[in-house]
């Protein structure tokens, strides 16, 4: 086996597949967080701050406008994921969910649909990374041989 | 064919296990998330609930589907239209609206990359566009290196060459020229834009994200100030 030195990541990049996508799928991953926490973090920060006498009341549209563009940014960054691992699995629950997450936060809002529409992103997001590590994998492989 | 001397497990990698542990620990946030969400929107009387000026659902449903394909179409004043309708929904229809224009852009976009240029030189002829049938019979004739060049071969002067290297920006100076539906309007523009295949899917879609936030941000900033 060769003992050459090394390459460094960050003067030659990552070596193929050695994780699930880089900065995109953590980009995914962000995004999904950043929608989680416009949505329930602006809700504890309300409550938290309401304990202590001090009454916030956001723009309703601002608030749910922001929760809309991070969802769709989630589903723009799994759908980008396509061309690591050329798979529609996460891309389906993706828009499935961030178009959920439109309807409860544009047109009609309902507590439960709004978990599953979390969940859709979720599960999307999760299936994106599994895929674009088994992607890497196989190319790693194929590299091997 | 000779074994491999250290025998790998087929699955044996970590990356490519399915993250069943992942996925109910991801239930299990949302779960919680939701009931303290609930809770606590209870408690301070707070939450996304639709308030104020909420038409019947399937009419806001109906205006963004028939918004979606007015826009999508050529020689439609889709902009106007748009305004028309953040004017008409307020705060939340003109997010609503600003979403249903992506949507529409996109859709023109894709319509002119997946139908054949072919069909598309036949429909004009069909329309008497003499002049735009031959350019997307030459556009479709040259391969797809040579079709800046076929472009700029039909025009003379410096601009067309200029507006044709910088052909994202005067899109998205064309999409806000107002009275544009007579060159097509936005749709029109998203169609042949897909049919020229001079433009890459994604720098168009995050293109037409900004080039038509200037109208929702203009009617949302006096709100937010």
């Amino acid at each position: 086996m060769s003992t050459a030195v090394r390459k460094s990541p960050r003067l030659h990049g990552p070596a193929p597949g050695a994780d699930s996508g880089g900065y995109r799928a953590r980009g995914a991953l962000a995004a999904m967080a950043a929608t989680l926490l416009a949505c329930y973090g602006t809700l504890a920060a309300i409550a938290f701050l309401s304990a202590f006498g001090i009454a916030l009341s956001p723009d309703q549209a601002i608030w749910k406008g922001t929760i809309v563009v991070l969802a769709l940014s989630t589903t723009a960054s799994v759908a980008a994921g396509w061309r690591r691992h050329r798979s529609p699995l996460p891309i389906a629950p993706a828009i499935a969910g961030s178009a959920l997450m439109s309807y409860l936060m544009l047109v009609h809002f309902d507590r439960a649909l709004e978990a599953l529409a979390f969940l859709l992103l979720g599960l999307a997001v999760l299936a994106d990374r599994h895929l674009g590590a088994r992607a890497g994998c196989a190319a790693r492989r194929g590299a091997d041989r | 064919m000779t074994a491999h001397p250290i025998a790998v497990p087929r699955n044996n990698d970590a990356g490519t296990r399915p993250p069943v542990r992942a996925a109910l620990l991801l239930l299990g946030i949302v779960a919680v998330l939701n009931g303290l969400g609930g809770w606590l929107g209870a408690q301070i009387g707070v939450g996304h609930l639709p308030q104020a000026h909420e038409p019947l659902d399937a009419l806001w449903l109906a205006l963004a589907l028939v918004y979606v394909l007015a826009m999508a179409l050529p020689f439609v004043p889709g902009i106007e239209i748009g305004l028309g309708l953040m004017l008409l929904l307020g705060d939340t229809g003109i997010l609503l609206v600003y979403l249903c224009t992506q949507l529409a852009l996109a859709l023109s976009f894709l319509a002119g990359r997946l139908v054949p240029v072919a069909v598309l030189a036949a429909l004009f002829r069909t329309l008497k566009f003499e002049r735009a049938s031959q350019l997307l019979a030459g556009l479709a004739a040259s391969p797809r290196e040579e079709r800046l060049q076929c472009l700029a071969r039909g025009v003379a002067g410096r601009w067309p060459g200029r507006v044709l290297k910088h052909r994202y920006v005067a899109l998205a100076l064309m999409l806000n020229l107002p009275g544009n539906a007579v060159a097509g309007g936005a749709g029109g523009l998203g169609l042949l834009a897909g049919a020229s295949r001079l433009f890459s899917f994604p720098r168009y879609c995050l293109l037409m994200a900004v080039a038509t936030s200037p109208l929702p941000l203009l009617m949302l900033l006096p709100r937010v100030a």
